[in-house]
């Protein structure tokens, strides 16, 4: 005897978007900083930063820590940083 | 004859191809399922008077939405009967709000698994067990909704973010409610009318179980339960989270008798679930260097006894009560109370 069934599963709902363009080098540019708020990743991202602008020119850093590693981050603060800076990093630490 | 629902049709030559096929495709928590039809997907979404296509939660971190006809797809799988579902829609609008934060609760190493407290005419109505054998197998309802609230998790909400360390068993399931007595129940702590049926959900570790045969005094029961709480292994000992605490009736009977209510439990063991700040330091929990003085500082399991998610339930003999510590911290996730549909019989 056939049966049939229903797929349980569901996909992820797509959203279109374009790669932000990359810079050729890092000179003069304001880098965002994202760290989750997990331990130590505020001191794991602002390394980084600070061996980028050591190194490879960047003109400033903006440091976002999320309130929750479980969230998104703050819509200001994407805001902030789509406006103010040129590329961003995100970091987790832990 | 779909009306509306637009999930893939898939044949199979007999019921049980489909439940094999479904283990091979990774749709299963590793127990066979009731395979969902058609029919019976209808029939819960017209228990619980819900389109197909009406959205009931959601983790917006993955992109993943839950409609009704999914989430009654997976209840179905779950061995759910049609009046169960609005339990589950409840349960599954309540972690989809934001502060339970779903998204680390399923994803992290922790384990979590997600409590369900059902309070109200519901309990009763449907069966769900609130008596021996709390927690564990036996009961249909129980065993159900909470077994479909973890498939709607892996098969909607992406099971490959699941990335628990060890997990425990109340991943399977985790639905208990609560007995009616002379305490205030949870949900209406939580803010509800006592008539309206309800889901509190809260991230927790597996019951710790706290036996005490012996104590006759409410402060020395209490006193055995607050040393479970403060064990140096949770995230509640020097963190900010909730603690589920299940009370068994022997124990509410010494409680009562001698005039506790709940306040009076959660305040009592907010003040005595506590441990010096050495202790932290001693584990490395705390990496600071031990100083004078950290002897004497306190710290608690909870922040405050409002905290403490106090819950009777359990079987007429014994005297075994049990703890549940949180997930995290209370920025992360926190628990949640949902009113149950008023499709379902009973609720409000």
């Amino acid at each position: 005897m056939s049966i049939t069934v229903l797929d349980p599963t569901n996909e992820p709902i797509k959203t279109a978007f374009e790669m932000a363009t990359r810079p050729e080098t890092l000179k003069g540019l304001v880098l965002g900083l994202i760290d989750n708020g997990k331990k130590n990743s505020d001191y794991l991202v602002k390394k980084i930063g600070d061996r980028l602008r050591e190194h490879h020119g960047l003109e400033g850093a903006i440091h976002v820590r999320k309130p929750s590693p479980s969230h998104a981050v703050p819509e200001d603060a994407a805001r902030e940083l789509a406006e103010k800076t040129d590329l961003v990093l995100a970091g987790i630490g832990d | 004859m779909s009306q509306g629902l637009v999930s893939e049709k898939i044949e199979y030559e007999s019921p049980e191809d489909a439940v094999e096929t479904f283990f091979q495709k990774g749709w299963t928590d590793g127990l066979p399922v009731v395979p969902p039809t058609e029919r019976k997907v209808l029939a819960f979404l017209g228990t619980a008077g819900l389109a197909p296509d009406e959205i009931l939660g959601a983790i917006p971190e993955r992109n993943r939405v839950f409609t009704a006809e999914k989430v009654a797809i997976n209840a179905v799988m779950a061995g759910c009967l049609p009046e169960y579902f609005p339990v589950v829609v409840a349960a599954v609008r309540g972690i989809s709000r934001p502060e339970f934060g779903l998204h680390g609760v399923s994803a992290s190493t922790a384990g979590t698994g997600i409590l369900i407290v059902v309070n109200g005419p519901v309990s009763q109505e449907l069966g769900i067990n609130s008596g021996q054998n709390l927690m564990a197998p036996g009961n249909r309802a129980n065993a159900t909704i909470g077994r479909a609230l973890r498939l709607v998790l892996y098969n909607l909400g992406g099971r490959e973010f699941d990335r628990s360390t060890l997990g425990h068993p109340g991943k399977y399931t985790f639905c208990i409610s609560e007995q009616e007595s002379r305490w205030e129940p949870l949900h209406v702590m939580r803010g509800q009318a006592k008539e309206t049926s309800a889901v509190t959900l809260f991230a927790a570790e597996g019951p710790n179980q706290v036996q005490n045969h012996s104590a006759l005094k409410p402060e020395n029961i209490l006193n055995t339960m607050a040393d479970r709480m403060r064990a140096l292994g949770s995230f509640n000992m020097g963190g900010d989270v909730e603690f589920a605490v299940i009370i068994c009736p022997e124990h509410y009977e010494t409680l009562i008798s001698a005039e506790w209510s709940k306040k009076g439990v959660q305040e009592y063991l907010f003040e005595k679930a506590c441990r010096p700040l050495a202790d932290l330091k001693r584990g490395g929990l705390n990496e600071a260097p031990l100083v004078p003085g950290d002897e004497e500082t306190m710290l608690r399991a909870v922040s405050s006894p409002d905290r403490i998610l106090l819950i009777m339930a359990g079987g007429v003999a014994g005297r075994f009560s049990a703890c549940m510590p949180g997930w995290f911290n209370r920025h992360m996730s926190r628990a949640v109370t949902e009113p149950i549909g008023p499709s379902c019989k009973g609720g409000t």
